[in-house]
Formats: structure tokens, sequence, C-alpha cells
């Protein structure tokens, strides 16, 4: 019986391995064994046999496994910053009506509410093998739901900046649903743009998993898969270009309306939000770059995910639900807009004062 | 300076963990071999004492008389050396006897090539007869291997016409004047390893250990050996069929062998 050709699917699959690399005496990993060979000669002659030693082995994780805890992290990360972005679309439905929720814009929440339900998809997605159907879906979910997030607050400080900083003396101070969704749209479409032309056009392969016989850290040699966007690097290069762009903005304009009327302008909750995300980015890359072990990325990249999008929901959310449940939906409205004219007195009337 | 104390710790450690574990390696790998050559060492040794005997004449025995040597000399070395399942002797003059499996085997005529299978008696004289076939050992692997290389030599895995089976072995030629400078060679000594006994002797070794070994024929890419419970041979050492997967029993070496049979 030829070892190459052997029923057990594992002397053979080892044998053709080892065949086809010249049975190398390095230590190799193959489906859950550490393999070694060697050639052994006897002192008499006539016997020159490769000895092939297996051992159950240690496998570093290409991916976040179900076994593993972190696993488990991330789906309660996810259920809980899902669970808190279904509480602010309900509040946000429901009070929908009232003075205070409309003086913020419902419809500005109710995207980035969308867009977090999309990231915390993403988080799902992360997880599990990198198979064809995981390694297409991933990069374009996660980078259009953060442009579908992230524009919104960019599109507002934009248009708080051009009407309480640039052009303070204009009539017409609202920007409609549909100019603030075309807006958005245009983003997601540059994205989109992005995505297509990074992805596919670089390599063969685009996002399809490939593998790779590299050194493991524990020092054998294994069959990585990955999946082909992860060493694309125009396609990184391009998308931390266009959303450090974005977060750089966002970043500059938020900064300069700082001063500007806290709950209608939104400077304040802008500000804290562009700034959160900036950081949380720069700490997740980072990070990123430190750590080697993948199902640890994946569980970071998945904390930097929902910590961003709970932290946005909550600043976003939770003070006007304070000011609503504390002085009443009359007195909270009236109190924002005598905080707008006290500021800027005369520039605003009482029914153009909604910006977004 | 704490962290270059934590940062340092942590390299010191993860050299010591690398090199714990490729030298932990380095010894399953020595381990291994050992196993092997004593194995080897074992086959080898069930040879020479017969050799041994004929060469400097420790035991007075006429080569011409096939059961008498067999019984003073093969037999001793078959039961103390149960890892070798087969001993006997070919000569130039086309006659052959000595122990194969559970059988003593003799061509007792060399004319007629006429191989003669009795069963075996437990002070190794033959039996009843239990088959005869045409055989002539000058022309088998085991013979021809020690003649060319004219010394001791290993024998790469072949089938054995007796039983069927792969087997490999170890063969001595038998010179006439080993004093001298011309060598006659009058026939080989030869001792067999059929492959389930390897096998047996690896999952042995290694069956209270998770690692596995196995085997591979570096010129021709046989499996010689496994621990993973894969049948690398159709019949054991005594006789008995071993149990055979069904993807093997389809394979052309199993029908090759059972055509033999």
């Amino acid at each position: 019986m030829y070892a190459a050709t052997c029923s057990s699917p594992l002397i053979s699959g080892v044998t053709t391995l080892l065949a086809s690399q010249g049975w190398p005496s390095t230590l190799t990993i193959y489906d859950g064994y550490y393999l070694q060979s060697t050639l052994y000669k006897d002192t008499r002659p006539g016997i020159c046999w490769y000895v092939v030693v297996l051992m159950p082995a240690v496998k570093d994780e290409e991916f976040l496994a179900r076994s593993s805890p972190l696993y488990t992290g991330v789906i309660i990360m996810v259920a809980i910053t899902a669970a808190f972005a279904t509480f602010g679309l309900v509040t946000t439905i429901y009070l929908r009506n009232s003075r205070l929720i409309k003086l913020t814009g419902p419809i500005f929440t109710l995207m980035i509410i969308f867009g977090s339900y999309l990231l915390c998809a993403s988080c799902i997605a992360l997880l599990s093998e990198n198979n064809a159907e995981n390694c297409a879906v991933r990069p374009w979910l996660f980078h259009l739901a953060f442009t579908a997030t992230f524009s919104p607050l960019l599109i507002k400080a934009w248009r708080v900046h051009l009407i309480f900083n640039k052009k303070p003396l204009t009539k017409n101070k609202v920007i409609s649903p549909s100019i603030l969704i075309s807006y958005t749209i245009i983003f997601i479409v540059f994205d989109v743009v992005i995505l297509a032309s990074t992805l596919y056009t670089g390599t063969e392969d685009g996002t399809k998993p490939q593998s790779e016989l590299k050194q493991t850290s524990n020092g054998a040699y294994g069959k990585v898969i990955y999946c082909g966007y992860t060493t694309n690097l125009p396609f990184y290069s391009a998308e931390i270009a266009y959303k450090g762009t974005l977060i750089l903005a966002a970043c500059y304009l938020s900064f300069k309306i700082r001063r500007l009327a806290g709950t209608i302008a939104g400077s304040k909750s802008l500000l804290a939000i562009v700034y959160n995300v900036a950081f949380l980015t720069v700490v997740v890359l980072l990070v990123d770059q430190s750590v080697t072990d993948v199902a640890q990325v994946v569980f970071i990249q998945c904390i930097g995910i929902c910590v961003g999008v709970f932290n946005t929901l909550a600043i976003l959310i939770l003070p006007n639900l304070y000011h609503l449940y504390t002085l009443g939906d009359e007195a909270a409205a009236e109190e924002v807009i005598d905080e707008v004219f006290h500021r800027r007195s005369g520039v605003l009337s009482s029914g153009q004062v909604t910006v977004t | 300076m704490a962290n270059i104390q934590q940062i340092t710790l942590f390299i010191l450690y993860t050299c010591y963990f690398f090199g714990v574990r490729s030298e932990f390696n380095r010894e399953v790998s020595a381990r291994v071999q050992d196993f092997i050559a004593d194995y080897l060492e074992i086959v080898t040794r069930s040879a020479y004492v017969p050799y041994n005997c004929i060469t400097y004449g420790n035991v007075a025995v006429n080569l011409s008389r096939p059961l008498e040597t067999s019984m003073k000399l093969l037999y001793q070395s078959k039961t103390s050396f149960p890892e070798s399942s087969s001993i006997y002797i070919g000569f130039e003059t086309g006659l052959f006897y000595g122990y194969i499996v559970q059988t003593y085997q003799v061509v007792a005529v060399p004319a007629t090539k006429k191989l003669i299978a009795y069963s075996l008696n437990r002070n190794g004289s033959a039996g009843h007869i239990v088959s005869s076939s045409s055989f002539d050992p000058r022309t088998r692997p085991w013979y021809i291997g020690p003649k060319n290389a004219k010394g001791p030599t290993w024998i790469p895995a072949y089938i054995s016409a007796a039983t069927g089976t792969s087997l490999f072995s170890f063969g001595i030629p038998l010179y006439l004047n080993t004093s001298g400078t011309t060598k006659t060679l009058i026939g080989v000594l030869s001792v067999a390893a059929y492959l389930t006994d390897l096998t047996n002797f690896l999952v042995k070794a290694y069956q209270n250990t998770d690692k596995q070994v196995f085997i591979v024929e570096a010129a021709s890419g046989q499996l010689m050996a496994s621990t993973l419970g894969i049948p690398v041979n159709v019949k054991s050492s005594t006789g008995v069929l071993v149990r055979i997967k069904s993807s093997f029993a389809r394979s052309p070496l199993f029908i090759h062998c059972v055509f033999i049979l």
C-alpha cells in the first residue's frame, strides 16, 4: 500500500504534503497535528525510511471560533448594543411628535440608528471561519455601515457650521430629510466606488479566501486561511484615507461649532461623538497592529465598533430624553429655543430652528 | 522601568518556551528512531545468531541436511526473537529450508523446485504436509539482494511468495571460504519481518501516548507501518488474517494478495 494513496486521509494527506515539500524536517501543522518527518537510515545498508511523528497541535486560530470565550463576549456586546439601538429607535418613533424631538431631528437620529444596526451586523460577520461568503460580506458591510452611520454626523456638522458660522443672516436654516438622505447616499456611493475599484481590480481573487503555509506563533508551519482583502494594500490605503478624511473633517467642523447652542445644533453632542469615534478608531488601529492573535484582533475590533456605537447613541438620545423627562416637552422645547435666541438674538425665528 | 522588566521577562519566557518545545520535538523524533533501531536490531540479531554459529562452527551442523540444521540453528532463533516471523536459508544449488510463519518449508530436491510446507511441531520438527508448490529461492528478492550486495543488507518491502503478504527482510550471504581472497557464495540466510509485525511493535510502543507514527519507504513510497490502525498487510505473522478496511479490500494490492494465496 502506498502512503500517498492510503485509505487513511490523514496518512495520505500528510504524505502528499511532505512529499510536495521534499520531506522537510521542520515542524509543520496539518489537520490538527504537529507533524515532523525524519529520514531514518539504518547502520546496515538497504533501509531508508521517512519516519513521521504526529502530535495533537494547538493551532493558531485564524478566526474567532464558536469555541472561544471571546465569541460569546462579542455576541453579548452586540446584543447589548443592538438592544440599546432598539431602545433608541422605539423612543424616537414613539416621541416623534414631541417638540423637543422634532427640534433635534428624528430623521437624523433614525439614520444613525439604522447605521448602528448595520455595524452590529458587521460585528457578527467578523465571526466564524474565513469562507467565501464571510470574506465577501465583511469589507462591504463594515465600511458601508460606517459611512452610513458617520456621514449624517458630518453632514450635520457641516450644515450647522454653514448656518451658524458662515451665513448667520441667511433665512433658510432648514436642511430637509431628503437632502440629508441624498447627501448620505452620495457618501455611500463614493465608498462603493472605492470598495469596488480596490477590492477586485488589485488582485485576481478579490475577497476570496486564500491559503498559505506560514510559521505560526508556536513555531510550527501551518496552513493559514485568510480573506483575500486582508493583504490588499490599495484597499486598506484607500479606505483609511477616505474614513480618515471623514473623521478629520467632522472633528474640524465639530470643533468650529463647539460654542453654538447645544440642543438644536447638537454641537456638544457632535463634538463628543466625533472625537469619541476618532479616539476609538486610533486605539483599535494601534492595538490591531500590536496583536498577532486573530481571535483577539477580531474581539478588539468588535469592542471598538460596539463601544463607538453605544457611546454615539447614548450621547445622541439620552440627554434629550432626560430633558423631556425632567422638564416636560413644552418646557424643554421653550428652553432650547430661548437658549438659541439668547445666544444668537435676532438670527433665528422659532419656526426655522430645526437644522436637520 | 517596570515595563522594560516585563518585556525582558516576556522575551526570556518566549525563548525558553520555544527552546523547550523544539527540544521536546527533537526528543520525540529521536525516541521514535530509537524504537525503530531497536526493532531492526532484534531482526538482525535473529539472523546473526545462526550465521555466527555457522561461521565459527559453534554448533555442528551439516547445511545440506534441512531439518537437522533448521531445528538446531534456525528454530532457536525463531523462538528467541519472535519479532522476526520467518527465518530460512536458500542455496545456490536451489536447496531451500526454514520456518515461514507457523510452517516448516523445504525444497529438499532442488532439481524438482518443489516446495513442501509442513505444519510446525513444538520442537521445530515437521508435522503433516500443509501444501506444496513450485519454488526457486534464487529468484526471490531476499536472495538476490544480499547476493548482489556481497554483504549483509536489508531488502525493501516486497510480497511474500509463501504468504502473499508485504514484508521486508534482512539477508546475509553465506560464503564457502570467508578467510581467503576469493569467496564462493553458497547461499543466503534471511530473516523476514512482516509489516504487520512492525506496525504492532509501533502500536505497542505508543499505545499510551497521544502520538501517532507512520513510516514510509523513501524509495518506493510504500507505507511500512502505522500506529493509526491502518492495515499494511492482509495476514499477521501467525497466519491470522487481520481486519481490513473495505477501501483496502478493493485495492489492487489486496486483489493481488488474494490471487497469490
